[in-house]
Formats: structure tokens, C-alpha cells, sequence
């Protein structure tokens, strides 16, 4: 379980993430939609481990990123917004050392990058230099490279940017694979659609607050997401107006 | 649409000394005081030597009427040091920017871009040859009376020799390109074209320093021989000293070669820009490709394949321990000369400081040596930088920070020891030193690179960049590497200066003194290494 309490996390005067709390459960599929600036990548980003909050707590498993930031990463993986990967490195080189860190025995790795690169479809490209690659194949990568070590729970911004239709659908399908195992997943987007039909649960955060969030058909009720999103966010905007 | 882009290049080298990386807000007025004190020294030492420079030169130029081959020699140094201050970068910043692709996919005429980012080469061998033309003009105007002309060409000439360095700059770059689109190695094809480029730089120095005797000698008879067969080399130096004619003549081939540079690289620019041609697509076999490790040694090859596979990285930063093989085979090669010439110093030195006992320094020049070796190893100073917008990475990672750091200290001993080991042995081969003095000064080596790999990691901690595009940026460009080289020689001399003003009479062998230098290093080192693994730590996760 993952567990937000009264996240805030403030850049000079502006507090980017306020007082945020959420829950995902074990075996959940959890979104996490607002517009460009509303703070879902900054509470990502905070909860792998990677930006410093300033209030309060996160934990993995009861396990505090604070404290225990290496055990918690052990047990996830996090894909970010744009994968700027190691364009020194070969894309097998990279999966390696990946692999390398997360202590992978050589027969598992090499039967999950079989398995990941040939469903991506990129099996071929793998002695490439990543500086060769497209956004969408280093995209790959960075899913494959999140999913070597078999991790409970994945954080992802944006997984599907930049991903053609199929390696869209069979990350659909690891996704919910890996929630079938008793894992979970929280990522953000932008594609309401996509949200709508694959999450379990949804929040909607906007300027740093969240403003709504539980099962889908709590959040939306009658309505499309879409509806809803846009009707929350207009309010938010008027209240402040 | 050119001032645009100009002012662009510009900024971005200009960003990380004004604006703070995280907040870019201004840097503190503390910060910007410490910038200004840095270039200061740095224009300040190298003023120095090349000042030293002309009063060799103008010495013995001056007082035969050789005013000419005086500026003519200078002023080839001066454009070899214009080259070599911006020949390491042109190829990442003329021709493989990062923003190339960003620049193309606006309506911007591909002149313009080149246009800009020749002005920025241009200015970047501007500031390099300044540092040793601005001492060369006060020599000058301090030891020869002036005329108008003379002044006003000395002047001038400072324009014009730099479009000369930019042109040759662009060619060198320009075949580093072109045999970069059609050949998969691209970091080693800059390597070996850049070590040609410094092998024949520093052979003809070596060259000149030979021959300056002889040219004094005989200066009469030289500049005679000279006029005959070297007219253009003549009439390059007379141009510095008022000559019109010649100065008009100079001025009309650097811009013939500058218009014929411009005229091909405008013609070819966007293929340069754009091809990559050559590289046959790398096969893979699983067998073969994937192996596993531990984390300390993943972490290692990472850094090995990060300073591999950049050229900027590799030469900038590793440039001692490239040189250091080729340059103890001609040690050894040379031993005989060498030690001849040791022999000619050391009864001149022994005949200036009559009770002196010079050879007994001869070791300490080894130590002295050993140091120059590992000063010009500067792999950590940028290595945190160099993560750029990868750290997340490491950082998402179930890894130890202190693993991180330890492993580009690791990196950074792993290049840095053989290289000291290397010069070590060969020094002592030459000069018939005793074992217990090689051992001795490998060792005062070893710890000063210790001390180095230490140094320039916290410094990269407490000023790191991340942001940048082009990585000349964090490899040539930034303050923790300055402060590294320019405090590494700084250090030399001190400590030099040191057992020869204070110390001398107190320690009168003076490999003592280098125990006493050993465990300085070892202890500046120690405190460092312990700030790493507690404050830099925090500063690595604050990144």
C-alpha cells in the first residue's frame, strides 16, 4: 500500500503540492489527472524519492521514503515524463545495468528482456546507442527497464506519450498484470479516455490541492470524466476568479 | 534574426555564472565575487607564463632588430592557443549541438546558426589568445618605442588573428565532423585527431625552444635565410610592428581563408548538422550482450562508458593520461638528451647557487611531476554535472548515494594512478633515480590524485549543473573544473615555493619533505572524502 499523508511541497512562495493525502491500494490502478502545472509531477517525483518535500509523509509498505528511501525503491519502479535516459549506452547495455543495480539473476534478466523487447517490438535495436533512438523507443526502454526487476508498485508520468497504439495496450495490459499480483499502480495523465476505462480509482488535483478523488464511478457519478474534470476545474478557477 | 541566436549562445554560457540553477534567480553577490576572483586568477597566471614568454623571446629578439620574428613567433603562439582554447569544443557546438534539431524546425536560414555560433567560437578564441596577446602588447610597448602605425597594426592584428584561429578551428572541427557522419567511433575520431593536432603543437614548441639559441646566435644570418625562402612568415610578423603593406597583405589572406571556411561550411552546414551516414546498425546477441554485475561495478561501467563515448569528456578531462604513455616512450626514447640536458642545468644551477646541492633536487622535480600528471586529471570535477537531465535515474534507484560518489572517485584513481605510475617509472628511468625516491614521489602522485578525484567531486556537489545542453558546458566551462586545474597548479607552486623559501634549511633532504607532503595530501583528502559522505551525500540528494 501507498500511503500521501498532508504532502506539501513549496518552490520559493508558491506552494506547488498543499496539504495532499491519498491512499492506493494493493491491486489498484490509480490516476492521477490535472492540468499542465497542478502539481502531479512534483508529488511523483516526491514520492520515488527524487525531490525533497516539505511536510508531510509517504509510505511504501509502512516503509517511510524519508527514512528508508532504498528499501522502498527496491520494491517500485518510476517512469518519468520524458525518459531522458543514458544516450552513452547501448539500450541492452542500459537494461543491464538496471538489471545490474536490482540484482536480477542473469537467467531471469535474460528471459525479461526477451519478453519485454519482443513484445515492444525493439528486440532488434537493442545493441543500438539510445542516442539513436526515437522518444517512442526510448519510452520502451524506460518501460522495460521499469519492469525487469518485477516491481510491486510502478509510478508513472505520462506512461503513454509517445507510444504507438499497440505498445499502448500491452502496457494497459502490464499494468493491470502487475495489480493482479497484488501490486499497484499510480500514474498521471492527460488522457482522460484512457483514465476513464483502465483506473480503478482517480484524483484530480488542481494548483497543488486535491480536489477530488475515489472509485470512478464515485468521482464521476453520471457524467464522462471528461465532464467532470472540466466542471471541477472551472469551479476551482471561479472560486479563485 | 543572428543577433537573436548570438545573444542565445551567449546566454547559455553565461547562465551558470549569473542566474542560480535551481531557481534561477541571480546569482548572490558573494557567488558573482567569487566568479570575478576566479577569472581574475585565471587571467592573472596565465598572464604570468606568457609573459615569461616574451622576456625570453624579446630578450633576445629585441636587442638584434628582430622586432618581427619577435611578433611572428608570438603571434603564432597566440593563434595556437586561440585554437587550442575553442579546437575541443567546435565539434560539439558548431556542428553536433544539441539544440540542432530545435534550431532546424524553425524558419532560421542555416547561415544564421552558423553565423552565431562561429561569433561564439570566435569570442571563446578571443579570451584564450587576450591572455597571452594582452602581456605580448605590454612587453612590447614597454621595451621598443611606438610609432602610430606600429600601435594601431599591433592592435588590429588582435581582430585579425583570431578570424585566422576560427578558420582552422572550423577546418579541424569541420574533419572531426565529416569523419564523425561516416564512422560509428565518433569520440575516439576527435581523440586521435586532437592528440595529432597536440603532438605537432607541442613538437614544433619543442621544436622552436631548440632552436631559440641558435636563432639568437646567428639571428643576422637567420632572418636573412628566412627572408628568402619564409616571405609570408616575415611579412606576418613585420604586420604586427606597422608595417601597412604587410599588415594589409596578412589581413587579405586570413580573410580569403575565412571567406573560403565560410563559403564550404554555409554550403555543406545542414548535411553537417544533419547526416549521420556511416554506422552500420550493431547486432545484437543476447548471449553475448547481457551479463550481470554488481552494483559497484554497473556503476563503474557507467562511468567508463560515459567518458568513452564523449570526446568533450575524454579529452578535456583525461587529456594527462592520454598523453602520459606517448609521452614516456619519447622519455625514454630521448633518455640519452635528456639526460644530458639534465646535466647542462644542473652545473648551470650549480654555478649560479654555488653550495647548492642541485641534484639532490632532481627527485623533487620527479614529485613535482607526478603532481603536473595528476592536475591534469580532472574526471570528477564535472562528473555529478555530467548527469544532466539523467539523474533522475540514479536517483529513482535503489542505490547508496555514497556508492554513487565512491564509484566516480573510483573512476576517477582508476585513469588518474597508471598515468602517475606510468611517469613515475619512466622519470626515474631517465634520470637514474634511486628506487626508494621513484617509489617515493609514485606515491606523493597517487595521493595528490586521490586528493584531486576528492576535490573535484565536493566541488561538482557544491556547484553542480544540470541543466546544460552542450557538455563542453560542464566539462570546459564550469568553476568546479577551474578551480580544480588552476588550484592544482596553484598548489604546485606553492608547495614548491614553500620548501625553497621556508623550509629548505629545515629539511635539508628534500625527500623528506615530500613524506611530509604525502601525508598532507593524504589528510586533505581524508577530511574531504568524510564532507562527501556526510554533507555531499545531502547535497546529492537535494540534486
Amino acid at each position: 500500500m501507498i500511503v500521501i499523508k498532508n504532502l506539501t511541497k513549496i518552490y520559493g512562495d508558491k506552494k506547488a503540492v498543499d496539504d495532499l493525502s491519498l491512499t492506493i491500494n494493493a491491486g489498484e490502478i490509480y490516476g492521477f489527472i490535472g492540468h499542465n502545472g497542478a502539481g502531479k509531477t512534483t508529488t511523483l517525483k516526491s514520492l520515488v524519492g527524487i525531490l525533497k518535500f516539505d511536510e508531510g509523509e509517504i509510505l511504501i509498505d509502512d516503509m517511510s521514503i524519508k527514512d528508508q528511501p532504498i528499501a522502498c525503491k527496491k520494491i517500485f519502479a518510476y517512469i518519468p515524463d520524458n525518459p531522458d535516459l543514458y544516450d552513452y549506452m547501448s539500450g541492452v547495455q542500459y537494461l543491464n545495468f538496471i538489471a545490474d543495480v536490482f540484482e536480477v539473476p542473469q537467467a531471469a534478466r535474460e528471459e525479461r528482456i526477451h519478453k519485454y523487447a519482443s513484445a515492444f517490438e525493439i528486440e532488434g535495436d537493442l545493441a543500438e546507442m539510445i542516442s539513436a533512438y526515437s522518444h517512442g523507443m526510448k519510452q520502451k526502454l524506460a518501460i522495460i527497464s521499469a519492469l525487469i526487476h518485477e516491481p510491486k508498485y510502478m509510478i508513472m508520468d505520462e506512461p503513454f506519450v509517445g507510444l504507438d497504439p499497440k505498445a499502448a495496450h500491452i502496457v494497459k495490459e502490464y499494468m493491470r498484470e502487475i495489480c493482479d499480483n497484488g501490486g499497484a499502480i499510480f500514474f498521471s495523465t492527460h488522457v482522460l479516455d484512457v483514465a476513464e476505462k483502465l483506473c480503478d480509482k482517480i484524483a484530480i488535483i488542481k494548483d497543488g490541492k486535491l480536489v477530488k478523488c475515489g472509485t470512478m464511478e464515485e468521482v464521476r457519478g453520471d457524467e464522462s470524466l471528461e465532464e467532470v474534470f472540466l466542471e471541477l476545474v472551472d469551479e476551482t478557477a471561479g472560486e479563485n476568479a | 534574426m543572428t543577433r537573436i541566436l548570438i545573444k542565445k549562445q551567449l546566454r547559455e554560457v553565461a547562465y551558470f555564472y549569473i542566474r542560480d540553477r535551481k531557481t534561477g534567480k541571480r546569482q548572490s553577490k558573494g557567488k558573482t565575487t567569487g566568479f570575478i576572483f576566479l577569472w581574475l586568477l585565471v587571467f592573472g597566471s596565465l598572464g604570468a607564463a606568457a609573459f615569461g614568454l616574451c622576456d625570453l623571446f624579446g630578450s633576445v629578439f629585441f636587442d638584434i632588430g628582430l622586432d618581427w620574428f619577435f611578433f611572428a613567433l608570438m603571434g603564432l603562439v597566440a593563434i595556437c592557443v586561440g585554437i587550442f582554447g575553442s579546437v575541443f569544443s567546435t565539434y560539439a557546438t558548431l556542428y553536433k549541438a544539441k539544440d540542432n534539431e530545435a534550431l532546424l524546425s524553425l524558419p532560421i536560414d542555416t547561415k544564421k546558426i552558423l553565423i552565431a555560433r562561429l561569433t561564439t567560437t570566435y569570442l571563446l578564441g578571443c579570451i584564450f589568445s587576450a591572455l597571452f596577446y594582452i602581456p605580448t602588447l605590454i612587453y612590447y610597448y614597454t621595451h621598443v618605442t611606438q610609432t602610430v602605425a606600429s600601435v594601431v597594426c599591433s592592435l588590429l592584428q588582435f581582430v585579425v588573428f583570431n578570424i585566422a584561429s576560427m578558420a582552422l578551428v572550423c577546418i579541424i572541427g569541420y574533419f572531426v565532423a565529416l569523419l564523425s557522419s561516416r564512422f560509428a567511433g565518433k569520440s575516439y575520431i576527435t581523440v586521435i585527431v586532437t592528440m595529432g593536432f597536440l603532438v605537432l603543437y607541442y613538437w614544433g614548441y619543442f621544436k622552436l625552444m631548440g632552436s631559440i639559441e641558435t636563432i639568437a646566435g646567428n639571428g643576422v644570418i637567420f632572418a636573412q635565410k628566412l627572408e628568402g625562402k619564409a616571405y609570408l612568415f616575415r611579412k606576418f610578423g613585420e604586420s604586427f610592428i606597422g608595417d601597412i603593406p604587410a599588415f594589409l597583405i596578412w589581413t587579405l589572406i586570413v580573410v580569403a581563408l575565412f571567406a573560403v571556411v565560410f563559403f564550404v561550411l554555409s554550403s555543406n552546414y545542414l548535411k553537417l548538422m544533419t547526416t549521420n551516414r556511416g554506422a552500420k546498425k550493431a547486432e545484437y546477441v543476447a548471449e553475448k550482450s547481457i551479463k550481470s554485475r554488481g552494483i559497484n561495478k554497473a556503476l563503474l561501467m557507467k562511468e567508463w562508458k560515459r567518458f568513452t563515448k564523449s570526446a568533450v569528456y575524454l579529452m578535456n578531462s583525461g587529456i594527462g593520461a592520454l598523453l602520459v604513455p606517448v609521452l614516456a616512450i619519447a622519455m625514454i626514447i630521448k633518455a640519452d638528451a635528456i639526460r644530458e640536458m639534465m646535466d647542462k642545468y644542473v652545473t648551470l644551477m650549480t654555478a649560479m647557487f654555488p653550495g647548492l646541492d642541485v641534484k639532490g633536487y632532481i627527485p623533487l622535480l620527479c614529485v613535482a611531476m607526478m603532481l603536473f600528471v595528476g592536475s591534469m586529471i580532472v574526471i570528477t570535477a564535472p562528473a555529478v554535472s555530467l548527469e544532466g537531465q539523467s539523474i533522475w535515474i540514479l536517483k529513482s534507484l535503489p542505490i547508496d548515494p555514497i556508492k554513487i560518489l565512491d564509484q566516480k572517485r573510483r573512476f576517477h584513481l582508476l585513469v588518474g594512478i597508471p598515468a602517475v605510475v606510468i611517469m613515475g617509472l619512466a622519470f626515474g628511468y631517465v634520470l637514474k633515480m634511486e628506487m626508494g625516491d621513484i617509489a617515493l614521489s609514485i606515491l606523493v602522485g597517487i595521493a595528490y590524485t586521490l586528493l584531486n578525484a576528492n576535490a573535484g567531486l565536493a566541488l561538482n556537489l557544491l556547484m553542480p549543473n544540470l541543466t546544460w545542453k552542450d557538455e563542453t558546458v560542464p566539462v570546459k566551462q564550469s568553476t568546479p573544473v577551474l578551480i580544480v586545474i588552476f588550484g592544482s597548479f596553484a598548489i604546485i607552486v606553492g608547495l614548491g615555493a614553500l620548501y625553497i623559501k621556508v623550509l629548505k634549511d629545515v629539511l635539508t633532504n628534500p625527500m623528506d619533505y615530500a613524506i611530509y607532503v604525502f601525508v598532507f595530501f593524504v589528510v586533505c583528502a581524508g577530511f574531504i572524502q568524510k564532507w562527501i559522505n556526510t554533507k555531499g551525500v545531502e547535497r546529492w540528494n537535494d540534486l
